[in-house]
């Protein structure tokens, strides 16, 4: 190995730059077999309803109290920056409009990924230093279809519902803030349905389906591809969730740029 | 159909720069039970992922009959995975399920029975192995004999051609490896399953093989019959019966 340090700098960006499409490629096969073989029968309903549940019903009350306090202090720097133009009736719009557009999708989804995105990561690393999943293979069951398919398809249809309810809650929560603000409660919600149009709503839940997709893919395969006992149980954990935050932030911004 | 013939030709595994196998080659007999010996760290554990397909050797041939692994189509891979049943060296037991559903599993997961008729096969099994109330216990709750039971009974329950263990003694009191040895004889003799046994126990490989392969340095140094491997004059092969297993 050479000492010269232009060099080596080279190599280490190198390097760097082929592990990367090296992980993007497998991820990207891994995520499309899993796609196609949840459309193939049989169908295992039991496994994805289970799934839908551990994704959905059991986030419901982190999704609650996020949706809630993001209304809420959304709408308290609102109303302090609006008052300044004396337009407060516009608080009711804007809060539904970043509900419903960013903050109901990506937070919601970023919450999900610390709670199910890592949990997924965890329990396929498990499996797989554990022969858990080889003992699948030579049993004659596709772990992709058995495993993965499931758990991204319940992620994918499941964080539009919670989206939903954070934007709900998200915007109820902004209503009470601004009324305990002495706004008029009638104007915050009577100009949400004159500006806010439905397709902030559609366009917001298309997103959060995406980033269902991304951090139920991204958890399992990191989990999936796990190597080294529980250190790498650990590794692939933590890299679930930075891998699933960043690819969230950053199909975000490209989807935002694309459908607004 | 009746149990294969399993023919390892001139097997390589490398990982990293490590070469594993270095050409091995042996026969594993139909209907017999078979041993793989060797020290720790030889590579038994490559073979047997290689022998099931989770592996993929760098070079040589893996045939079973006339089917030949690394050439073979998804679907063959598939029909012949139904003939196996594997017993993992830690059990590999499903931990979200219960000891029966873990049991049932291979079962359930083909279709291949009802509900009531797969649990009421279950539930025999793990009478047979000792474990007659054990059903709905959770998996964690096993002690680790009785993960290797439940391990067993769940390779046994689709009543495979092939079975293969990998250390199934490896971690148990003399008394539980005995009956471990038990069960395996039991289970060659009930279905006339060709048996594999990866294994560095010499007690047992003297007791139950049939035909014993010893793995030394990537290659196979002796295919023969336990007293045959008895007589055999090499120095490694004296070495590992006289004790020298790690």
């Amino acid at each position: 190995m050479t000492t010269n340090p232009a060099f080596r700098l080279v190599a280490y960006f190198g390097r760097t730059a082929l592990d990367s499409i090296f992980h993007l490629g497998r991820y990207s096969v891994l995520s499309l077999r899993a796609l196609i073989l949840s459309l193939i029968p049989p169908w295992r309903l039991r496994t994805l309803f289970r799934q839908m549940e551990l994704v959905g019903v059991n986030s419901l009350f982190v999704v609650i109290l996020t949706g809630l306090f993001t209304g809420a202090v959304f709408t308290l720097q609102v109303i302090y920056g609006f008052r300044r133009f004396s337009a407060e009736s516009m608080v009711g719009p804007t809060v539904a409009t970043a509900m419903t557009r960013e903050l109901g999708p990506v937070l919601t989804s970023l919450m999900v990924t610390g709670r199910v995105g890592s949990a997924m990561a965890a329990e396929l690393s498990a499996m797989k230093v554990t022969e858990q999943i080889d003992a699948l293979t030579v049993m004659g069951a596709d772990p992709v279809k058995y495993l993965i398919s499931p758990r991204i398809l319940a992620a994918t249809i499941m964080l539009p519902l919670l989206t939903a309810v954070a934007d709900a809650i998200g915007v109820i929560g902004g209503y009470l803030v601004a009324i305990g603000k002495g706004l008029d409660p009638g104007q915050f919600a009577s100009r949400i349905q004159d500006i806010v149009v439905l397709g902030d709503v559609y366009n917001g839940l298309i997103k959060s389906a995406v980033f269902g997709f991304i951090l139920a893919s991204v958890g399992c395969y990191m989990g999936f591809y796990t190597k080294g006992g529980a250190e790498g149980v650990g590794r692939s954990t933590t890299h679930a969730v930075v891998c699933s935050y960043v690819a969230i932030l950053v199909g975000d911004f490209v989807m935002t740029a694309i459908m607004f | 159909m009746a149990a294969p013939t399993i023919v390892i030709k001139d097997i390589h595994k490398t990982f990293g720069d490590q070469e594993v196998l270095k050409g091995m080659s042996f026969v594993v007999q139909p209907g017999k039970v078979n041993f793989l010996i060797g020290r720790s760290g030889e590579g038994k554990t490559v073979a047997l992922k290689l022998l099931t397909g989770l592996l993929g050797p760098d070079a040589g041939e893996i045939w079973y009959d006339d089917l030949e692994l690394s050439q073979a189509e998804t679907k063959d891979l598939y029909d012949l995975r139904l003939r196996i049943g594997l017993l993992f060296q830690d059990g590999a037991l499903f931990d979200s399920l219960s000891v029966g559903e873990n049991v049932a599993f291979p079962l359930w997961f083909h279709r291949k029975a009802k509900a009531k008729v797969t649990r009421a096969k279950a539930e025999g099994l793990l009478t047979d192995l000792g474990l007659a109330d054990a059903y709905d216990r959770p998996v964690t709750s096993l002690s680790t004999g009785e993960r290797k039971r439940v391990a067993l009974a769940r390779a046994l329950i689709v009543e495979p051609e092939i079975l293969f263990f990998d250390e199934p003694t490896t971690g148990l009191d003399p008394l539980l490896s005995a009956q471990v040895d038990g069960l395996i004889s039991q289970a060659q003799e009930r279905s006339g399953a060709t048996v594999l046994v990866i294994s560095h126990d010499i007690a047992a490989t003297l007791t139950l093989a049939d035909q014993v392969s010893m793995l030394y340095d990537g290659r196979i140094i002796a295919s023969s019959t336990p007293d045959e491997l008895r007589a055999n004059p090499s120095p490694e092969v004296r070495k590992f019966l006289a004790g020298a297993t790690d």
